[in-house]
């Protein structure tokens, strides 16, 4: 009798010990401590860096409503309902602005994991080519967000080693550094990225990737920014020399979805319509709202009539970009630039998957123009390089558009900012060339009456709410 | 010979006469809740010795004399009655439970004691009287019952969820639901995302509240330590109806009822809309606008979208249920069939029960029993309570969509949307209509244990609990509603699986010394495992709307698939000590580790202590010397207990998938982290202090308990917000601290006990939340609707309360005289004025401060029940004060833009011939997205929450079908609410369970008013 006493007991005490290793369970994710071991783990890395570019507070919406609506382009729909985008086109910029704050946590989000990548992949045993190119198009990601940062936000934090899991205090909390500093990064990151991006991916699969070509032309655009014109002249000129890349001759070829990653596309953000995540705002938001046919238009913005009016008589790009009647309804004109008709019908622009360009062959063109011009005065190739971009604006009718010659250095210059603007319509481009060439106030004065840019508007302010999460940052003058 | 004879006719004769003088009654004594007969009730023939004790089956016969006059009926637990003897021989009569009485056994964690031995904060709640109410869930009963227990239904939707707080929030990020304790299982009733847009549906809806005896909460520390990590919250036990030794007992419940729109929103009708929109874009414009509606006459009333979408509903209840058993073996078999439809055409809920248990003493030592039961629930579902913005639910569709146009356009189909609306509005008609949305839960709870007493005073049980819970999640949007018709239909299929095992061990040990040292000890090991998966595809492009969800695998598109699993498991060692010294001084002392899967490698096991002390005043002379108590006792308790509700791998830094697809299709899958590793994770703590005081007067006939609280939580858990630039936008850390404090108050008296009863119950509580630390940081929570962009709109930090309302402070509207003061605001006469704090010239950030609370002052319930013969009358009033709201709704009704339909109050909009101070003027451009008390409503109220009219049926009528027990009954639900706020209903809550998003009204689903009748029969 006694025996069957301790019964319980010896169970109990059995269930005690096997229990103990029940808490030691092996999750069901991906951690951190697993990850980065294999090829497959480095191709999933570097591909976590490619997502940012459709994210909307990136290449999906953020990255081009900006420069629309804060340049002389394009004015806000006075009825949208988004106080946030009506303080770019009336530059009363408050730090709480939520398109601020969106462009700086994805462009982090992207250089942490560019970071990563820089980090764990040399260390996986993995075919050469394949991490050399992959280190490579990191470096070109990584300098492409601090661009954008540089240029929206003047100093920033420079990080160029992702934080490790286990946060400590140090690398949590990182002071501004100043952007002298973060353009020589950039400048070191293409620079790197330049050598061991291969020229050309010959898979399918693989279009779209960071290419040699395109960190080269990133190169020039970032000397140009910073005013190094020989440098950004010689740049552009390994691009032009590359014979990879040409101009179509139609311009609204660049906005087919057939000709995807085509000669004239030197880098893109690739979307797809198969996917509602990864398709393209860009269109809708351009489109008017006319039920039944673009029942998904948007129209966040409209263009001003100072860029309506800045087109030459005869552009083939005015229409390209413009409409103002679609069958039976008129209206003020919309940009329709992005809206590939061959593949999209209007009830299905929502679904649009054309890529957006971030860098076509004609910017290198007329970048080349441009710092040429600057370093040299007006010469025989400044010209043969932006009159090629206005031989095929005139699509065809040599009466317009007359090739440009014997112009002073000054008068290259306004006319190259010209050619740009009417070039890159809606591309996200307007706004960093008005800063650039310190034509902001002026020219956003001329085309709006509502807005009253300052000098210190020529950079946008620090997020609040990442002032309030790290107290080493300091505000940029103007705004509080 | 004849003198024996007259002797025997003499004896005889007196016999008979002494015969005469004596009668012989008999009668049947019944349980008033469930009809179910009473064994053992001692019969006492009041002024006598004479007594006798019903049997088996609750008959008893007892021969009095004539001069005896009344019978009295005793039993522990029940009321004892006293019966005017009269002509009838047979008197039957039902006892019900004595709720005042100290020998009550109330359930505490893992046991059970007598109230009167009790040394914590523990209510009982005896179900049977709660059970005419006609809810979908048990926890919607519990609404102003007891104090402490603030239960709030977060959406009237049918199966909606509802938050019980016992005493206060404990937690900003963590759970804040009490812990149930259900057949062996513990759970949380928290339910789990809605995939399908509607709001969060309650877990606990998946059991049938039929089936439930009692219900004991556990709300101070010595009560709830026991529970370990998952104990701070409070404990809800649930204790299920078993079958009991007695005769056997069939008992068929129905009811039926009709629920009404309680409460309304009005809004413009076509002309007057018409009118505002057009004002509106003059005033933006005088010089350009074209009016749209040049002839609003001749639009007339227009659509009433709201009408449309509402109806009556009925609420439906069946129950069939056996049971009974002997010493040896008990049984119970119940089956329920519960139906609500909605107030909103397109929402109803259904659940189907049925549950077994059995028990069974083998032999002296050991027994053995089981139940098990299966609930399935179908939940058709409308959207509400959405974001906005993106295809907003029903009720704000519908409050919203532009009267001018009608349901269906020329061609016969809905209309697809509003096309000036600064919205993407669904036709709310087509929703409800069209919109197939279903949630399906099957869920088998059941437990097997088996009891054995080792030697004398000690047993040993063990068991197995498990809970299996399957919910599918369905929807299909086709593309005739606008949100479908952008990518030619969508479906959502989701399916969620959650899997629990329970495994506990005790031994527990009663001794006592000398009548003089009562002790009673128990230790357990308990292990549990939960395991969980759940799937969702989201698909869209299908060639056609036939198959609905069904045709999933047609999807022409590819799909969004969301995937996860988890399993976590739980260890734990407890023990409990109570000593009872001379029935007088009471102490008990509780112990528990738990170790768990989900705490950081550095704090695996946590340890939960608590300890307290009563006294039992009345049992001291110089107390019940006095004759003023009948019940005097003192409670003091102190202990610890922990919140473990997070994420199961929190601690470590998990990867997850990102999407890119190159050249128009390849996809490049990618792998990230996304949250960083915490090697620190730990539970919460809280540490509780309680002092009570229990008194009872005139022989219990007032009884009192009134308790003070102290709860302070440390190791909160906190989402601490990491710069940007980390890559990383948060993670959990344990830093911070908050406090709960408050007083609760709870009388009953038993007012008139005669023939005519009349008993009352009332609670009150009150409870400051406050948070004491915060690591310095403060959390602005911001709007996360597409439409609403008011920014932050409530802060938690340091020295506040949860639920702080945070924005501008309103002043009215901008007169004429004040035009130049409103120009250097760049507003005009009739725009939305606002206080400049700082006096700077502009209304920003700056000038924001605290304006609102959402946590009540106090809540409060009083019941009142009268009986008289037959009849009984219970009313139940509820109510809560001090809490504002946020009436999100009026943001768009009142702006007067004319983009989305407003509210009738915007008639009385500014114009200069009538300088309205509250309304503004029509304005389309106007700026009106900003956060501010002007739409701060105060959300205190005062309901008749309950009136049962019931009558039991006479026992002759029912003999001679056989049943024992009759009643009918008719009950109204949720009568009528005295309130200020303007919204549908003070109850209210947008974002369900988030604790840092409390006191929020946008498009909730409104609350009805039900009316029904229902009749009890048991045989």
């Amino acid at each position: 009798m006694k025996a069957i006493y301790s019964i319980p007991l010896i169970l109990v005490l059995l269930i005690a010990v096997s229990c103990q290793k029940q808490l030691e369970l092996e999750p069901y994710k991906i951690y951190y401590d697993n990850y980065y071991q294999t090829e497959e783990d480095a191709n999933g890395a570097i591909n976590a860096v490619y997502s940012l570019l459709t994210y909307v507070n990136q290449y999906n919406s953020y990255l081009w409503l900006l420069q629309d609506v804060a340049s002389d382009d394009c004015i806000s729909r006075t009825t949208l309902n988004d106080p946030n985008i009506h303080q770019f086109n009336n530059y009363d910029i408050e730090t709480t602005n939520t398109y601020l704050e969106g462009i700086w946590q994805g462009s982090y989000l992207g250089i942490f994991r560019a970071n990563i990548v820089l980090e764990k992949v040399p260390d996986i045993e993995m075919d050469s080519a394949k991490k050399s190119q992959i280190l490579g198009e990191a470096h070109f990601l990584r300098g492409l967000f601090y661009f954008n940062l540089v240029r929206i936000y003047g100093d920033i934090p420079l990080i160029v080693k992702p934080i490790s899991p286990d946060l400590n205090d140090e690398e949590k909390y990182v002071s501004r550094t100043s952007s002298d500093e973060v353009y020589n990064q950039i400048i070191y990151d293409f620079t790197v990225a330049a050598e061991k991006c291969p020229q050309v991916y010959y898979s399918g699969g693989d279009k779209g990737r960071a290419t040699s070509g395109a960190s080269l032309a990133f190169l020039s655009k970032v000397y140009l920014t910073i005013g190094n014109w020989e440098k950004a002249y010689q740049e552009a000129n390994k691009v032009m020399e590359l014979g990879i890349y040409g101009l179509y001759d139609d311009y609204s070829s660049n906005f087919k979805d057939i000709n995807r990653n085509g000669k004239e596309s030197i880098f893109a953000a690739q979307f797809y319509s198969g996917v509602p995540s990864q398709q393209n705002q860009i269109v809708i938001s351009g489109l008017p709202n006319i039920p039944g046919t673009f029942s998904a238009g948007v129209e966040i913005m409209l263009p001003t009539e100072d860029l309506l009016q800045s087109f030459e008589e005869g552009d083939y790009r005015k229409e390209v970009t413009f409409f103002d009647q679609y069958w039976f309804d008129t209206f003020y004109p919309h940009v329709w630039k992005h809206w590939d008709q061959d593949t999209y019908a209007p009830d299905e622009t929502a679904q649009c998957g054309s890529n957006f360009a971030i860098m076509r062959y004609s910017e290198v063109l007329l970048i080349y123009a441009e710092a040429l011009n600057e370093f040299l005065g007006p010469s025989s190739e400044a010209y043969l390089a932006i009159n090629t971009v206005r031989q095929r604006a005139r699509n065809g009718n040599e009466n317009v558009l007359p090739d440009l010659d014997g112009l002073s250095k000054d008068e290259f210059r306004v006319a190259v900012l010209h050619e740009r603007r009417v070039e890159f319509v809606n591309e996200g481009i307007r706004w960093y060339d008005l800063v650039r060439t310190g034509n902001l106030i002026e020219f956003v004065n001329r085309a709006k009456n509502e807005a009253n840019p300052q000098e210190y508007n020529y950079v946008f302010p620090i997020p609040q709410r990442e002032m309030d999460a790290n107290s080493k940052l300091t505000q940029n003058q103007g705004y509080n | 010979m004849r003198k024996i004879t007259v002797l025997i006719v003499l004896l005889l004769l007196l016999g008979s006469s002494i015969l005469a003088q004596q009668r012989t009654i008999t009668g049947t004594v019944t349980n008033v809740s469930d009809g179910s007969t009473i064994p053992g009730v001692t019969v006492l023939a009041l002024g006598t010795t004479l007594g006798t004790v019903t049997d088996i089956d609750g008959n008893y016969q007892i021969q009095i004399d004539k001069s005896v006059t009344k019978l009295q009926f005793t039993f522990i637990g029940m009321r004892t009655e006293t019966i005017e003897i009269q002509s009838a021989n047979v008197i039957n009569i039902r006892m019900e439970k004595s709720d005042i009485g100290l020998d009550e056994v109330v359930v505490i964690g893992y046991g059970s004691v007598k109230k009167k031995d009790l040394t914590g904060a523990v209510v009982l709640v005896d179900m049977d009287e709660l059970s005419d109410i006609p809810v979908s869930s048990f926890d919607k009963k519990l609404q102003g019952r007891v104090a402490g227990v603030q239960v709030t239904s977060l959406s009237a939707q049918p199966g909606g969820a509802t938050s019980m707080k016992i005493r206060g929030s404990n937690s900003i990020m963590s759970g804040t639901e009490p812990l149930y304790v259900i057949d062996g299982v513990l759970m949380e009733g928290q339910q789990n995302f809605s995939w399908i847009g509607s709001p969060s549906e309650n877990g606990l809806s998946s059991i049938n509240p039929n089936d439930i005896e009692s219900i004991n909460i556990l709300k101070d520390a010595s009560a709830t330590a026991i529970y370990g990590a998952r104990g701070a919250n409070g404990v809800v036990i649930i204790t299920t109806k078993r079958g009991k030794e007695g005769s056997d007992r069939i008992t068929f419940k129905a009811s039926y009822g009709i629920q009404q729109k309680s409460s309304s929103v009005d809004v413009m009708n076509a002309k007057q809309f018409a009118t505002l929109y057009d004002e509106a874009g003059y005033n933006a414009n005088p010089s350009g606008y074209m009016p749209l509606y040049p002839n609003p006459d001749s639009l007339g009333v227009g659509t009433d979208w709201q009408k449309e979408i509402y109806r009556d509903a009925p609420i439906q209840n069946y129950q069939l249920s056996f049971s009974g058993g002997d010493e040896k073996t008990q049984y119970s078999l119940s089956g329920n069939v519960f139906q609500q439809d909605g107030i909103i055409v397109g929402s109803d809920f259904t659940r189907y029960s049925l549950r077994f248990t059995f028990d069974r003493q083998l032999n002296k030592r050991l027994k053995v029993g089981t139940s098990v039961g299966y609930n399935h629930t179908i939940n058709n579902t409308v959207p509400t309570d959405t974001p906005g913005g993106f295809f907003p639910g029903v009720v704000n569709s519908a409050l919203t969509f532009n009267p001018v146009l009608p349901i269906y356009d020329e061609e016969g189909n809905y209309t697809l949307t509003d096309p000036n609306a600064d919205a993407w509005l669904d036709n709310p008609v087509a929703v409800t209509r069209l919109v197939d949305a279903v949630s399906k839960i099957g869920r088998l709870i059941g437990n097997v244990y088996a009891e054995y007493e080792i030697i004398k005073n000690l047993k040993f049980k063990t068991s197995l609990a498990t809970d299996l819970y399957n919910q599918t999640q369905d929807m299909y949007t086709p593309r005739t509603i606008y949100s479908g018709s952008f990518n030619d239909g969508q479906a959502r299929f989701a399916y969620t699986k959650l899997q629990t095992i329970l495994y506990e061990n005790t031994f527990s040990y009663n001794t006592n010394i000398k009548g003089v040292h009562d002790i009673s000890a128990f230790a357990g090991l308990t292990f549990q495992k939960n395991n969980s998966r759940s799937y969702i595809n989201i698909s869209t492009g299908f060639p056609n709307d036939i198959l609905g969800y069904y045709g999933i695998e047609n999807a022409e598109n590819m799909p969004n698939i969301y995937a996860s699993f988890a399993e976590s498991a739980i260890v734990s060692y407890m023990g409990r000590v109570n000593y009872n010294l001379n029935k007088k001084y009471l102490f008990t002392a509780t112990g528990r580790v738990d170790g768990s899967s989900r705490f950081g490698s550095n704090y695996r096991y946590a340890f939960f202590p608590s300890a307290a002390f009563a006294w039992r005043l009345i049992e001291e002379s110089f107390i019940w010397q006095t004759g003023i108590f009948s019940d005097l006792k003192l409670r003091l308790s102190y202990g610890i207990s922990g919140n473990d509700r997070f994420y199961d791998y929190a601690y470590i830094s998990t990867i997850s998938g990102t999407q890119y697809y190159f050249n128009g299709g390849y996809p490049a899958s990618g792998f990230a982290p996304i949250t960083p590793a915490n090697a620190n994770l730990r539970w919460e703590k809280t540490a509780q202090f309680d002092i009570g005081l229990d008194m009872g007067f005139f022989d219990s006939r007032i009884a009192i308990t009134t308790d003070y609280y102290y709860k302070k939580t440390t190791d909160m858990l906190y989402n601490s917000e990491l710069p940007f630039t980390t890559g990383y936008s948060s993670y959990f850390e344990n830093i911070g601290s908050m406090k709960n404090s408050g007083f609760e108050f709870n009388m009953r008296t038993a007012n008139l006990i005669n023939r005519f009863k009349w008993n009352t119950d009332f609670n009150i509580s009150f409870n400051d939340n406050r948070i004491l630390d915060l690591g310095g940081k403060t959390l602005y929570i911001n709007n996360d609707t597409y439409k609403l962009k008011i920014g932050s709109w409530s802060i938690i930090t340091q020295g506040e309360q949860l639920g702080s309302f945070y924005g501008l402070q309103a002043d009215g509207i901008w007169q004429l005289d004040e035009a130049d003061q409103a120009a250097v605001y760049n507003a005009e006469p009739g725009d939305f004025k606002y206080i400049d704090q700082n006096d700077d010239g502009k209304i920003d950030n700056k000038d924001r401060k605290i304006i609102g609370h959402a946590l009540p002052k106090f809540f409060w319930g009083l019941n009142n029940s009268f009986s008289y013969g037959n009849i009984s009358l219970d009313i139940f009033i509820q109510g809560q004060h001090g809490n504002e709201i946020l009436n999100s709704n009026n943001f768009e009704l009142e702006s007067g833009n004319g983009l989305s339909n407003a509210s009738v109050n915007m008639l009385d909009r500014w114009t200069p011939e009538n300088p309205s101070n509250k309304y503004p003027r029509a304005n389309r451009n106007t700026d009106y997205l900003h956060m501010s008390d002007r739409y701060l409503e105060d959300g205190s109220y005062v309901r008749i929450k309950v009136i049962t009219v019931s009558y039991n049926l006479p026992s002759r009528w029912m003999k001679t079908l056989k049943i024992s027990d009759a009643r009918v009954y008719l009950t109204g639900e949720n009568l009528f609410t005295f309130t200020n706020y303007s919204g549908f209903d003070p109850e209210v809550s947008r974002f369900a369970f988030d604790n840092t998003r409390i006191g929020y009204d946008y498009g909730g689903y409104p609350s009805a008013r039900t009316y029904l009748a229902g009749i009890v029969v048991n045989f």
